[in-house]
């Protein structure tokens, strides 16, 4: 369970989250949207103890993010959107570093490493000869998330977590987050491509300018709005105004 | 790709001049990312810190305008020494200025012939090492003039003088660079690549070192050894200084000046026209082709399982195994991290053995430096293996479970000592031994700096919370910071040093080891105190 009350960010006189609460109930998938710049991944980074709250409180699983940071970081898992990896490991031995950061004892981090090496098609010569800085984008996406998950984590924020993986490896990825919720893990998604947070997600927050805009189950934020998909209930909450009649425009000025 | 036609070595001066600007931009605001940390943040941006060192530096090379030297020999001494700095900080940093190859995704598909990338790079490289040298030789211009038969115009001759060695150290870096690209193939050029910067560092100090030794008389005055001197870089441009704001007279002289000149254009245009379109395609393939390891061997398997099994019982902590095992995998593959870290220990390990060439080999000499070595390696290294390109991956740490940096920075300073102090040890005793034909006195006399090695290496926790990996590469900065611990370590080690080797001579060397003991230890722990207090990994602020 996430509870938060009040969150907020400043940077200097900037306001980047702007007085946000909300709660997520175990086995939950949410869907946090936003537009660029909308403070999505700044709610990300306060919740997962990276960054410090102006105002206001956030707990996982009743631990309280601020007073108890190691307890949180212990029991939640991160997908950043950086994706960043230390490209002189392989990839056996980036999430064997991981496993040892989250204490986990060797036989065991090594006995999930295969696991998730087989479940992402990483075959274990790749994984253990090859460092990372020869993997694809898809590949390291992929070891980024395993590092993730490895230790068991009952609350997994995912911040782009779709990001260069194929078609096929998507299609995967999302099979196991839903099956993750079901067996009552609790997930924070954060995306920009709307049709898969409509399949995923069984409830989506809209963030805009720093505040929740809305807040509620996919299928009825599609009946208050009247629109026929997300990307439109996206488009009319966040949007600037006759922003395809600036478009058209745009594109025929170019043209002349 | 790129091909080789004319096309590929002309150089579109414009466009190297707008991506000069934006290199340059560039470096100068990287200096504010990075992991913050409970070190508090200097007001002062790093490049002015760094260039403030440079003039402090210069300062203390130049006083010695005033021991009488003249013209020739003052320049002869401080051009080499800014020779010294100059090499020593641009191959820090060429590796980072020439081959990023992150860059590939934003300017391969551009319009940009493989000359005038080069060309950019080249002159961002320049500009950086003519700020050194411009800050290492500020003040020592105007002290020359108070070398023996210096004209009134002598500053702005020897800015002259300081500014084409600035630009042969780099044009030599670029060529180096060139030549390995050129020539080697992909998959050994990050072994390629170390072994010649180090060989370039190892060129540069061998010939300032060898410089006094050469000659009959007084350290300083060189001028008997011309013949071969001629040879050497810096008297080029030293010859410059003489030739026009000294006594003159000597067309020799002027000869050697030109060639000076002739030779930093001619290096320059053979690096970046001539060897451009190679530089190029090597540069796509290090961003495509990154270094595949090679598969692994049953007995090297079986060796690296045993291994693992004496680190197992070595270090209990498996955070701290897990950091050890990072800034392995980073001193043995990274090859930002080799190239910056394996000429400075180079010369620490070759710095010893020079005492012992010349007319009288000097073992105590060779002692203390070989002590003096030793002892600073470990700051230097744990400096260096702050940085790195995959910075953005220390945000592992954050998100971890982690109640502080102190495991991380046990496990990286463990990895220092057992793999950098403890065999640079050995090789530095095998080579006493040689020089001393089997004098086994020489291994109790390395101990001292074996003491101090451990607390030592406790520095840079103790100035601030020193997470791994967490920096990005602030040019500048790295060289600056490891020439200041160079110094500082010089200060507090050099009479530890001077004191073990009198007590050796006295046959008190037992009970000065037990005081340093008791002095090390008690540093160990006023450093361990230190650095816990800064170890916390804090959320960032912002």
């Amino acid at each position: 369970m996430i509870e938060v009350e009040g969150l907020t960010k400043r940077f200097g006189d900037q306001l980047a989250v702007d007085h946000v609460s909300f709660a997520v109930p175990t086995g939950q998938i949410v869907g946090l949207l936003g537009p660029n710049g909308a403070g999505k991944t700044t709610i990300v980074r306060m919740l997962s103890g990276q960054l410090l709250p102006s105002a206001g409180t956030a707990r996982m699983l009743g631990l309280d993010v601020l007073r108890e940071p190691l307890a949180v970081k212990r029991v939640i898992g991160v997908v950043p959107e950086s994706g960043a990896v230390f490209e002189s490991l392989t990839g056996w031995e980036y999430l064997a570093f991981v496993a040892a950061l989250h204490q986990l004892p060797e036989a065991e981090a090594a006995e999930r490493i295969g696991r998730f090496g087989a479940f992402f098609e990483l075959d274990e010569p790749t994984l253990r000869e090859k460092p990372l800085a020869a993997y694809s984008k898809g590949m390291r996406q992929k070891v980024v998330i395993a590092a993730a998950l490895l230790h068991n984590p009952k609350v997994i924020i995912f911040d782009e977590p779709l990001s260069g993986l194929d078609a096929n490896a998507a299609l995967s990825f999302k099979t196991l987050i839903t099956t993750l919720a079901r067996e009552g893990r609790t997930i924070v998604y954060c995306s920009h491509i709307l049709d898969v947070v409509e399949r995923v997600c069984e409830r989506v927050i809209v963030i805009h300018r720093g505040a929740i805009v809305a807040d509620g189950e996919v299928a009825a934020l599609l009946a208050q709005t009247g629109e026929p998909t997300l990307e439109r209930v996206f488009n009319r909450l966040t949007a600037t105004e006759n922003l395809l009649e600036r478009a058209e425009e745009f594109a025929r000025a170019l043209g002349g | 790709m790129s091909g080789s036609g004319p096309e590929t070595r002309r150089v579109d001066w414009r466009q190297a001049a707008t991506l000069l600007g934006v290199y340059l931009r560039l470096s100068l605001r990287r200096s504010s990312r990075g992991f913050a940390t409970l070190a508090s943040r200097s007001r002062v941006p790093g490049p002015a810190q760094a260039l403030a060192f440079y003039v402090v530096f210069g300062l203390l090379m130049g006083t010695v305008a005033f021991a009488g030297l003249d013209v020739f020999t003052y320049a002869l001494f401080v051009l080499g020494t800014s020779l010294f700095a100059i090499m020593s900080a641009t191959s820090f940093v060429a590796a980072d200025v020439l081959l990023n190859p992150e860059e590939g995704e934003v300017l391969d598909f551009r319009p940009i012939s493989p000359a005038t990338l080069l060309a950019a790079k080249a002159a961002n490289l320049a500009v950086f090492g003519l700020g050194i040298a411009a800050a290492t030789n500020a003040l020592p211009m105007f002290f020359g003039l108070a070398a023996r038969g210096a004209r009134p115009w002598f500053p702005l001759v020897h800015a002259l003088a300081a500014l084409l060695l600035a630009l042969f150290c780099t044009g030599a870096v670029v060529l180096l660079y060139g030549l390995l690209m050129r020539f080697v193939p992909r998959r050994h050029f990050e072994r390629a690549a170390t072994l010649g910067q180090i060989a370039l560092t190892l060129g540069v100090v061998a010939t300032t070192q060898l410089l006094p030794r050469a000659t009959p008389e007084t350290t300083l005055s060189l001028r008997r050894a011309w013949a071969w001197l001629a040879l050497v870089p810096v008297t080029w441009f030293a010859a410059l200084d003489e030739a026009l704001a000294g006594p003159g007279g000597d067309r020799g002289l002027l000869g050697l000046a030109l060639a000076g000149g002739l030779v930093t254009a001619g290096v320059f245009a053979l690096a970046v026209t001539r060897l451009a379109p190679a530089f190029r395609e090597s540069l796509s393939g290090l961003a495509e082709r990154p270094a595949l390891a090679h598969p692994r061997r049953a007995a090297a398997r079986g060796r690296s399982a045993g291994l693992e099994a004496a680190l197992r019982l070595w270090i209990r902590d498996p955070v701290e195994r897990g950091a050890f095992l990072l800034a392995g995998a980073y001193l043995r593959r990274d090859r930002e991290i080799m190239m910056r870290l394996w000429p400075g220990v180079a010369v620490i390990v070759l710095l010893p053995p020079l005492s012992l060439i010349g007319r009288e080999p000097d073992v105590s000499q060779f002692l203390v430096l070989a002590s003096l070595g030793l002892s600073m390696t470990p700051p230097v290294a744990l400096e260096i293996l702050e940085s790195s390109a995959h910075w953005g991956a220390a945000e592992v740490f954050r998100i971890a479970p982690l109640p502080d940096a102190m495991p991380l920075f046990h496990g990286v300073r463990k990895a220092v000592l057992g793999g950098i102090v403890l065999p640079v040890a050995a090789l530095l005793a095998g080579i006493g031994l040689l020089a001393t034909r089997g004098d086994w006195r020489v291994l109790p006399a390395l101990l001292p700096a074996l003491l101090l090695a451990p607390p030592a290496s406790l520095l840079p926790a103790a100035l601030r919370t020193y997470v791994p990996l967490s920096q990005p590469s602030r040019r500048g900065m790295q060289e600056t910071r490891g020439l200041a611990l160079v110094l500082t370590a010089l200060l507090v080690l050099f009479p530890i040093a001077l004191a073990a080797r009198w007590a050796e001579h006295r046959g008190r060397l037992a009970p000065f080891l037990a005081a340093e003991l008791a002095l090390a230890v008690g540093l160990h722990v006023a450093l361990l105190w230190l650095a816990r207090r800064r170890a916390r990994i804090l959320p960032a602020e912002e």
